[in-house]
């Protein structure tokens, strides 16, 4: 169940707020919350250019989620998965009107299928009219001696969302394992490109793989294993350039424990893929699951982006970002985005327009709050904006997409006992800013 | 684990393999009981903080709640059903509950995970009887700061922090039956 609630902050000014009346009591009590939410981070100075917030709210037990994208017209669409008397529906839902509000949601999967549940919110990706998800089935031949098992499907739809074509299997080799941790990208030339992780080859640690559809899904390639001993936990990341380079990213296990991001690359569309590359050098050494992805994203000029988290040889909770001008064969130094005071950073997610600006949104999190963040680059990740809290109520999973006019939409799930809440808000990017001169650790307002 | 807490940890093994020319086991033992966080790799709460109340649902629909576990001493184990370490562990934690009577000693496991029938066979399977809490929204896991799975933190029977593991541990070790005894014999 999912009612709409949705607030309008011209330009995001204390004193200039207009609001639609929502129903129901609770309703009417989440909207004075964000009132006095939007009057405290109007304090705070968000950055200009913050849109309207549009809120849903999900009166079901769970929701995972939600990833988002943003069209060239500002059109938001957005992907989750929520769970209610134990049945897991995948849905998708687009705005009418740039910047949202989302509009009815649609469900993904059939209901004969049960999707697997997951922490981990569907990888969605829009071309228009098509709009593709990724997303995991409980695996059909799964037994009670493998009772961990999951099928990685792909859902298209090629009329903006309104309904699904029966999903494909996107995994080839038939076990009876998890095939899960996915990222997906369609590359200029129409290819989609899904990765995942999973345990086929039976060793201590899983590997991870790719396949790619020339055909908009419908089919998928045999599968390609690109790299092994990869850090069972941390989801992919895949992002294209747009001469073709297929980059992707993951958490991979080094001697000693040692995890590191690691990125490869594809010249070919997909049909190998380099060696990879450490992109931090962090020698973060955990002997555990961090479940923390990186996050990709390239510029016009080619310039690959990596966010992601560590906590480094010192045990330093903390959100990097580096980028390679090389096609990922040598990262700049990173640079670190949160500036935490009492609160961990968490999760980055990344999107980078073609003019090399930069969203990155991530959560910072104490034992009692947990809010999301965002911070932006102007000057293709030079310097970044002081980090701006966007969330009313317990903020998490944030996620973030950008279109070729820098209009950015933000994403992310509220906890408000007892509903659930997915927020979306739009942020206009201004120009791209000069970085000749800039000294490499400044901050623009 | 800092490199001058490791080094201390070394010299005092050998410290105490030197002191014990004629020592058999039972006295290298001994030298470990001096620090039996250490021995286990496990990281002391500087702190010592009161556990935040808490009130989670069991595999099997029952309420449990923080203060039920009062006088105990508590290992309260994060996982997740697809996390390979902490399901590598996990016997080993069951192993440790059979040599404690649970009236004293309390083995919980804590998962975000939505899998009921799942982990029942997953058990099942293992002969594992630990209970399982199911923390949807991972607010006792935030409480606890959980960064990572699994993650075992230790309970002192006053309700307070003693410690944490990060990452899987032999818990049916000789170190780790030393330190939970050492947990008790603190909270007599």
């Amino acid at each position: 169940m999912m009612f709409q609630l949705s607030n309008r902050v011209s330009d995001w000014m204390p004193g200039r707020i207009s609001s639609r009346v929502p129903t129901g009591g609770a309703a009417w009590l989440a909207a004075f919350s964000m009132l006095l939410s939007i009057a405290w981070a109007g304090e705070s100075g968000l950055p200009a250019g913050l849109g309207p917030k549009h809120v849903t709210v999900h009166q079901v037990k769970n929701v995972v989620g939600p990833t988002v994208q943003i069209d060239e017209s500002g059109i938001v669409s957005a992907a989750w998965v929520e769970e209610d008397k134990e049945v897991r529906t995948i849905w998708f839902a687009r705005s009418e009107e740039p910047g949202g509000p989302l509009g009815p949601p649609v469900r993904i999967n059939d209901p004969s299928e049960n999707p697997y549940y997951r922490q981990e919110a569907p990888a969605l990706v829009v071309r228009g009219s098509d709009v593709f998800v990724t997303w995991a089935l409980t695996h059909p031949k799964m037994t009670p001696d493998k009772p961990f098992s999951s099928e990685l499907r792909l859902s298209r739809s090629a009329d903006g969302g309104r309904t699904f074509a029966p999903s494909v299997l996107v995994n080839d080799d038939g076990q009876v394992i998890n095939h899960t941790f996915d990222a997906m990208q369609v590359a200029p030339d129409g290819a989609v490109h899904v990765a995942w992780i999973d345990g086929r080859e039976g060793k201590k640690e899983p590997g991870t793989f790719v396949a790619k559809s020339g055909d908009q899904g419908r089919t998928f390639t045999k599968n390609l294993k690109v790299d092994e001993n990869t850090c069972v936990c941390c989801r992919t990341a895949l992002a294209t350039s747009s001469d073709g380079v297929v980059y992707l990213a993951w958490r991979k296990i080094f001697e000693g424990n040692v995890r590191e991001i690691v990125v490869s690359r594809s010249v070919d569309g997909g049909g190998e893929f380099s060696a990879p590359t450490v992109v931090g050098q962090d020698r973060w050494v955990y002997p555990a699951c961090p479940h923390r992805p990186a996050s990709l994203g390239v510029d016009r000029r080619g310039r690959l982006y990596a966010a992601w988290y560590t906590e480094g040889a010192d045990e330093t909770p903390a959100i990097y970002l580096a980028y390679s001008d090389d096609q990922g064969r040598t990262f700049s130094a990173k640079k670190q985005l949160n500036r935490s005071k009492g609160t961990f950073p968490d999760h980055p997610q990344m999107a980078v327009d073609h003019e090399g600006r930069v969203v990155v949104a991530w959560e910072e999190q104490s034992p009692v709050r947990r809010e999301v963040v965002v911070s932006r680059s102007l000057d293709r990740g030079e310097s970044f904006s002081a980090p701006v809290k966007v969330n009313e109520k317990n903020g998490q999973t944030p996620t973030v997409a950008v279109n070729a006019r820098g209009s950015a939409v933000i994403g992310w799930k509220e906890h408000a006992m007892p509903a659930h809440r997915l927020v979306v808000q739009t942020m206009q990017l201004a120009p791209v800013q000069t970085t000749v001169g800039k000294a490499e650790s400044a901050h623009v307002p | 684990m800092s490199h001058d807490r490791v080094r201390w940890i070394g010299r005092a093994l050998i410290v105490g393999a030197l002191a014990l020319t004629a020592a058999d086991l039972s006295g290298m033992a001994g030298a470990a009981a001096a620090d039996p966080f250490a021995a286990l790799r496990v990281t002391p709460s500087a702190t010592r903080t009161s556990i935040m109340p808490f009130d989670l649902t069991t595999l099997d629909g029952r309420s449990l709640r923080s203060e039920d576990l009062a006088g105990k001493v508590v290992l309260l184990n994060f996982w997740a059903t697809w996390c390979g370490p902490c399901k590598e562990e996990m016997p080993s934690l069951a192993r440790l509950q059979t040599r404690f009577d649970p009236a004293q000693v309390q083995i919980l496991t804590v998962t975000a995970d939505r899998h009921p029938q799942g982990i029942r066979q997953f058990f099942g399977q293992l002969g594992i009887s630990l209970p399982v809490l199911f923390d949807e929204d991972q607010e006792v896991s935030r409480t606890f700061m959980v960064r990572g799975l699994p993650t075992t933190v230790l309970i002192a029977p006053d309700g307070r922090v003693s410690g944490r593991a990060v990452g899987p541990r032999a818990w049916d070790s000789d170190e780790s039956i030393m330190l939970v005894r050492h947990l008790l014999e603190e909270h007599p």
